[in-house]
């Protein structure tokens, strides 16, 4: 009887187990929002987009740092005083000796995907914003966003993904930046009749001006797009001189940087990332030397005097602002597509508004005579390309501007960059079938 | 609600059964006396002694003892020690008579009661697993006062590694191989029945990044004092997990501490007094010539260039030529002349000889009803490293009371303060052994400026004496780890344990780098090492809580024995953390208060319960054939729903051989006086193994120049994760010859079942995630121990004793999802990858071209080539080196003559490499052997340069052998009344290595307690070598 009794305890203690196990608590991280929460919710996408604006620009994974300073290396403006930084010494080797492990080539492929994801979730839910100055808001955001991610890999990569999913395919620069164009204009239009909320602005990291961005950015990769097959495409150059002329050269929209969040470009330079030399690593007769003297674009970019080198410029010091555009790139896309179209004297006009401009809205001074050259495509082209370089130190638009205005590539005996395009990052190709094979060089 | 109105009833319950059997306490009651003796007629103290009714006691000094039954009446009384075979008789209560026992040593100590659980145990001999027990002797003279490294050498089976020379230095303990990569791949800790962490929160080093999945702060389980622990079990397989469940599957290891016995008061003191040194400096040339030139100028804004690099854009003195490596295209100038200099070796200025002491004191004693035992302990150690040392001060109090023959309670709290001096961790250039081997080693270090500061050395490098004398790192842990056990027995056979256990651990981390008091001539800083000034504070509270509800009941029908135990436990853990971090210090201001640039703080908390249930049930035939069955039942908070939970089951038999009456009768047992055979099979879960969050889909939220921002986090969250699960076969024999030596021999297979094991992994960038949990493959461990035991000599006044134990173990991920090597991107540059078919973390890097007998190709000049890919013209890359050890040894001897004991102890691991990352950093910089040779020119010009991008040359083997303990003992003559017994130990550990490996110790690991980042050297500090002089008294 009492053994009955004491096995009877046992299963209710087993069973007493078993309730327990049932109770199925769940805990959650009360120092992160869910991912549903924030799509459902007009704060939320507010705060993706400020974080979409801190991912570009913060840090040393950032698309801005590795754009910047691959663009540099890439056409052999940069070079590496401490050799234990080993991706930026790979991408100063460039040719094969750029790895797909490289950490600059995966950092860029890597967060300019996350920025892209994170700018089609704001994209693809702007209708959550009841209030038409917070829908324009978030939609100039997510497409500045999505134009800077996806850009910035056309400026890098032979093909991107155009979309998140699992396994994505790829489509070539061409659709890529057809892509973008459209976004961005889809966001222009509703600018034109929606300004930001003063409460979305007040949610956004300071300094960046959505409506001239828009027009910047329309004007650099319509840019971008007129040669994205390597054959002219005039249409969509006309439309990047409209937009390059009604981009604001007064107004600044720049990417702005504290202590706590500071300018890592500038942090890193000259010791990880210094200048070539002082006509800063312009090849084959380009190059006046000692530049120093004779352009003060270089002393605006670097200091070569009294034999101390460093970078100064937007790198300057951790709390100096790295501008989105320079008035300067706008004049030259204009004159490069005038050159295109053979309007030479227009073209003319253009690249003399920058050769002789003594300062701009951010100093940049040029003091240079007018255009003497002939007037035909291939040499105001030449000296287009010349002025973009001096006039666009690190901008990260190097590798595409050498690709575009034909210059020796990386195999030529005088070869101005080392790579056409980079290989595609280990972490994408050992996890996605459809990830292209690496160009050769 | 019925959940919990059930719950309610159930405790009720148990509260009004605790009364009545208070009730029934107050009966008449008869005593039964006895004594135990030995083989040779001496009483024995501490024996263990347990009635059938289940009271017990423990032997008097002279072997005495007395129990209390309730009343008269056939009970069995079983008389059971550590070394010794039980005896058990049959008495009747009540006569009177005085109950002798004799007990015999239990050679193969099959009879000895170990622990598998938290409130169980089980004689050896039912098991049909491996249960190692180390004893409280074999803790004593050890010469470290850390509980974890006192071990190495004696757990068969375990690799116990001391990764870090730091005072509070981190410990790594692998159980059969590595079978996790996610979570702790560490055994679960049990101290009493509460469950105890070792985890290492980090709270200093925060702005350094090691790189994923190392784990570098300190292996908490330093909070412990070795001083209070009675016995040691450790279970090594996940046959261990029928009671622990899924934080098991690592092995197992249970500690008993202290706990009084009855009888007079008795104190046991101990002090002893310890010097730590570096066992070997690593080669630092004084060769005075440097290629380039003289212009060696503090602070200087030029880079003095480095062997393979002439100076930073000022002229060399004589030749360059400029060179390009044939495998990869870099280019470098070299400068060709050779400049007078003078060099130093830093290590003068790094390294101390530390001082230190252990004290520790404990009172203990009681009566039959209610035992006490209370220690305090006192402990200071300084490391090799100036300005680094641990100390630790703890109390302890363990009280046990009988309340009635049905009832006892136990319960105990043990209280800890450690607090640490350290200096930044290896995984950074501003650490001291780095920025020892980052530095050319031209500059006078102890120079100093008009103000008295330290000067700057090259351009972007710390002057090492900064990271010394500029840096302050602490850590200050409160510790509690406290527990409350009801014992119930209702009735005969019936055993209800209850344990509640808590254990706390609050941790502030804070840390500072003091503005660097020099500045390069261009003004700037000492960038990417923190040269404005930088502190960080952290504060982490760890709270754990364990319940354990265990119920066993054992029953005998003739000669069959059941013991069938059901219980249920249930885990919970709350971490809350929160940091912050400021830079760019304000002047007189050393904390974050104050600075320039304070980085929005960081909180975190981590919150989980893990639970489960099982029934086990054991049969036994007649002392000669135990079979066990059992199954449990296991869940987590951390997994989705359909995820979790799991059914375990678990097969267990042992078969005592030399105990059937054919042994006897073919006097086998004069040659093998005992032999045994078993063999368990397993399944166990590693449910703690991802982080709290890992299964939910989160933005991360921060703070950007004043406004809020979400982003993908690094690791985006997997709800379709699966529990990660595991399968151990095992099977083994214990043998006994001659009663001289003991065989024990265990063979195992360990595998991952249904490609469960869980990685953290890079993911597609272009699906719209960084890193995933996933489950990927699965990963083996097969492999044997052995251990031997030989005493030749067992007298009175003279013994010797002999013991040895291998592990062989081979760990091999035999599925992938990923075909391509998973990498881990390390701080050190390790490449330590997961690749199918190789062991975890094996080296994937690039290697020298070789000819077909295996020679280096060499070009014209005589430098070594690397392997380029001919498909790509990229480096080619194959694995190079393996860090998990083919074999672990040790080999032991203790011999006593009279009042002298003498013993060592050797322990080793065979056959694994170490990717030493600081020995090329030295060459590069032009201060290693090889960069000696390049400059006297016994190489040719380039060879450091030629051989720096093959990381084969960064792979040396790490086997090694040691001296871990060498102790000579003396038992001091009688020298005051109330002096029972004293003694005077002098220790030795660490004292030899016998090893080829080319850096200061191949025993450490940049990597700290992590599965997958191993055998890495990276500015790690040096584990001393130590002396220590110990007296211990008893009175």
């Amino acid at each position: 009887m009492k053994k009955i009794k004491y096995i009877k305890l046992l299963f209710a203690v087993s069973a007493s187990s078993m309730l327990f196990i049932s109770c199925k608590k769940e805990f959650i991280d009360p120092t992160k929002p869910s991912v549903e929460t924030v799509a459902k919710d007009v704060n939320g996408l507010m705060n993706l987009a400020a974080g979409m604006h801190s991912r570009y620009s913060l840090g040393r994974q950032s698309p801005l740092y590795n754009s910047m300073v691959a663009g540099g290396y890439s056409v052999l403006a940069l070079k590496t005083p401490n050799a234990g930084n080993i991706a930026e010494a790979e991408l100063e080797t460039g040719l094969t000796g750029l790895p797909k492990g490289n950490a600059m080539v995966t950092s860029l492929w890597r967060e300019c995907n996350l920025l892209k994801t994170e700018s089609e979730t704001i994209l693809d839910n702007v209708n959550v914003a009841l209030i038409p100055g917070d829908k324009s808001g978030l939609l100039a955001y997510g497409s500045i966003f999505y134009a800077l991610s996806v850009g910035t890999l056309c400026e890098f990569y032979e093909k991107v993904p155009l979309k998140t999913e699992l396994n994505a395919t790829f489509s070539d620069r061409a659709t890529a930046l057809a892509k973008i164009v459209g976004l961005l204009e889809a966001a222009d239009a509703e600018l034109a009749v929606n300004a930001p909320s003063a409460k979305f602005l007040s949610k956004m990291p300071a300094g960046l001006d959505v409506k001239n961005t828009v027009k910047a950015l329309l004007a650099r990769y319509y840019n971008m797009h007129s040669m994205a097959t390597g054959t002219y495409l005039a249409s969509s150059g006309t439309k990047a001189i409209t937009y390059a002329a009604a981009a604001s050269a007064t107004i600044k929209s720049e990417f702005r940087f504290t202590a706590a969040t500071r300018n890592e470009v500038a942090f890193l330079s000259s010791t990880v990332f210094l200048h070539v030399d002082s006509s800063l690593g312009l090849k084959n007769g380009l190059a006046v030397s000692p530049f120093y003297n004779l352009d003060p674009r270089s002393g605006y970019y670097i200091n070569n005097a009294g034999g101390a080198l460093f970078v100064k410029g937007f790198l300057t010091s951790v709390t100096t602002s790295i501008p989105l555009y320079l008035p300067g790139e706008m004049q030259l896309i204009i004159a490069e597509n005038q050159a295109r179209q053979s309007a030479f004297p227009a073209a003319k006009t253009a690249l003399d508004a920058v050769r002789t401009k003594t300062t701009d809205a951010y100093g940049i001074g040029a003091n240079q005579p007018a255009y003497a050259g002939t007037l035909d495509a291939p040499s105001l082209l030449a000296d287009i390309y010349k002025q973009r370089r001096l006039e666009l130190f690190m901008s990260g638009m190097e590798l595409e501007d050498s690709r575009r205005f034909n210059r020796p590539g990386p195999t030529a005996p005088t070869k101005e960059r080392n790579r056409n395009f980079y290989p595609y990052p280990a972490a994408e190709t050992d996890n996605n079938p459809n990830t292209p094979a690496d160009p050769a060089i | 609600m019925t959940k919990l109105l059930k719950q309610g009833k159930y405790l009720k319950f148990l509260i009004a059964s605790l009364f009545v059997i208070m009730g029934i306490a107050s009966q008449a009651q008869v005593t039964v006396n006895g004594k135990v003796v030995g083989e040779n007629g001496t009483g024995l103290s501490d024996v263990n002694i347990l009635s059938s009714t289940g009271n017990g006691t423990i032997t008097d000094a002279k072997g005495n003892f007395s129990l209390v039954f309730a009343k008269a009446g056939k009970v069995s009384i079983t008389a059971s020690g550590t070394g010794l075979k039980a005896v058990t008789k049959e008495v009747n209560a009540g006569d009177n008579e005085e109950v002798n026992f004799k007990l015999g040593k239990d050679v193969m100590g099959l009879d000895e009661v170990v622990v598998i659980g938290s409130s169980l145990s089980q004689s050896r001999k039912q098991l049909g697993n491996t249960v190692n027990s180390i004893s409280s002797k074999q803790l004593a003279n050890t010469g470290s006062g850390n509980l974890s490294a006192a071990l190495q050498g004696k757990v068969p089976g375990a690799q116990i590694t001391q990764t870090s020379g730091d005072p509070a230095g981190g410990i790594s303990i692998r159980m059969r191989g590595t079978s996790s990569i996610l979570g702790s791949a560490e055994p679960l800790y049990v101290i009493d029945g509460v469950i105890i962490s070792n985890q290492s929160t980090n709270v200093t080093n925060l702005n350094v990044n090691p790189g994923a999945g190392a784990q570098t702060g300190n292996n908490r389980l330093v909070d412990i004092n070795p001083n209070d622990i009675e016995k040691i079990d450790v279970i090594p397989g996940a046959s261990a997990s029928a009671i622990y469940g899924s934080r098991a599957s690592n092995g197992v290891v249970l500690i008993t501490t202290k706990k009084g016995k009855s009888g007079q008061m008795k104190i046991d003191f101990s002090t002893s007094f310890q010097s730590n040194s570096l066992r070997k400096r690593v080669y630092i040339t004084k060769y005075g010539k440097m290629f380039g030139n003289t212009r060696i100028t503090n602070g200087d804004s030029y880079a003095l260039g480095n062997i393979s690099n002439k100076p930073n854009n000022y002229p060399v003195t004589g030749g360059q030529t400029i060179y390009t490596r044939p495998s990869d295209n870099a280019v470098r100038t070299f400068a060709t002349d050779l400049v007078d200099v003078q060099r130093y070796d830093y290590q003068d200025d790094l390294f101390q000889r530390g001082l230190g002491t252990d004290n520790h004191i404990s009172l203990s004693g009681g009566n039959e009803k209610g035992r006490y035992y209370f220690s305090g302990g006192f402990y200071k150690n300084e490391g090799i490293i100036v300005g680094t040392d641990f100390r630790r001060v703890n109390f302890k109090t363990r009280v046990d009371q009988t309340i009635s023959k049905y009832l006892s309670l136990n319960a105990g709290v043990a209280y800890s303060n450690s607090f640490s001096n350290e200096k930044p961790n290896g995984n950074v250039f501003g650490s001291p052994i780095n920025s020892m081997n980052i530095n050319n080693n031209v500059f006078n270090l102890n120079d100093k400026d008009a103000n008295g500061d330290y000067k700057a050395v090259d351009q972007n490098r710390v002057n090492p004496l900064s990271t010394i004398n500029g840096t302050d790192y602490t850590q200050d842990v409160n510790r509690t780890i406290a527990d409350v056990q009801l014992k119930l027995r209702p009735t005969k056979g019936l055993t209800i344990d209850y344990i509640f256990g808590i254990d706390n651990i609050a941790q502030q981390g804070k840390s500072l780098i003091k503005r660097y008091p020099y500045l390069y001539n261009n003004n700037t800083v000492v960038a990417g090492f923190e040269g404005l000034g930088y502190a960080s504070l952290a504060n982490a509270n760890s709270f754990f809580i364990n319940n354990d509800l265990n119920a066993s009941y054992t029953q005998t029908f003739n000669k069959i024995s059941s013991l069938t135990v059901a219980g249920f436990n249930q885990q919970s853990q709350k971490i809350n953390t929160v940091a912050v971090e400021a830079r760019d210090l304000a002047a007189g201001v050393t904390s974050i208060d104050g600075a320039a640039a304070v980085a929005a703080p960081r909180s975190g908390v981590d919150r989980r319960v893990i639970f489960g249930g099982f029934l086990q049930q054991t049969f036994g035939y007649d002392n000669l054939f135990y079979i066990t069955l059992a199954g449990r039942y296991d869940g987590s908070t951390i997994f989705s729903k359909d995820k979790t939970n799991y059914f375990y089951p678990k097969v267990s038999t042992s078969l005592s051989l030399s105990d059937f009456a054919f042994w006897k009768k073919n006097k086998i047992d004069k040659v093998v006086n005992s032999a045994r055979l078993r063999m368990s099979w397993g399944k166990a879960g590693n449910l703690s193994g991802i982080d709290s969050y890992d299964a939910y889909n989160n933005y991360s939220a921060g703070n950007f120049n004043g406004v809020t921002t979400y982003n993908i986090p690094s690791t985006s969250g997997n709800p379709i994760i699966k529990t990660e699960r595991h399968q151990e076969f095992e099977y083994g024999a214990d043998l006994s010859f001659f009663n001289k030596l003991n065989v024990t021999f265990t063979a195992y297979n360990k595998t991952t079942l249904d490609n469960s094991l869980l990685i953290r992994r890079i993911v597609a960038p272009s699906s719209g995630a960084n890193q995933k949990v996933e489950n990927v493959g699965n990963i083996t461990n097969k492999g044997w121990e052995l251990g031997l035991n030989f005493t030749p000599v067992a007298k009175e006044n003279f013994s010797w004793n002999v013991f040895a134990s291998f592990n062989k173990n081979k760990n091999l991920v035999v599925s992938s999802k990923q075909l391509t090597p998973i990498t881990f991107g390390a701080a050190s540059g390790a490449p330590a990858v997961i690749l199918p078919n190789e062991s975890v973390g094996v080296f994937y890097g690039a290697y020298f071209d070789r000819d077909a007998a295996g020679n280096m190709l060499l070009d014209a000049a005589g430098r070594p080539l690397t392997k380029v890919n001919t498909a790509n013209g990229q480096l080619a890359l194959k694995v190079i080196g393996n860090p998990n050890p083919d074999m672990v040894l040790s080999f032991g001897n203790t011999i006593s003559y009279k009042k002298i004991t003498f013993n060592f102890l050797f322990d080793g691991a065979i056959g694994q490499e170490v990717f030493n990352a600081d020995r090329r950093t030295r060459q590069g910089v032009g201060i290693g052997e090889l960069a000696e040779k390049e400059l006297k020119g016994e190489v040719p010009r380039g060879y450091t340069f030629a051989i720096y991008n093959a990381d084969e040359w960064r792979i040396e083997s790490g086997s090694y052998i040691k001296l871990r303990e060498l102790a000579l003992s003396y038992g001091l003559p009688a020298f005051a009344k109330f002096v029972k017994n004293s003694s005077i130990t002098l220790t030795g550990r660490n004292l030899i290595s016998f090893d080829t490996y080319q850096g200061y110790d191949p025993e450490t690991n940049a990597g700290g307690n992590a599965s997958v980042l191993r055998g890495i050297d990276f500015g790690n500090i040096p584990n001393p070598k130590t002396v220590q002089l110990t007296f211990r008294a008893q009175f």
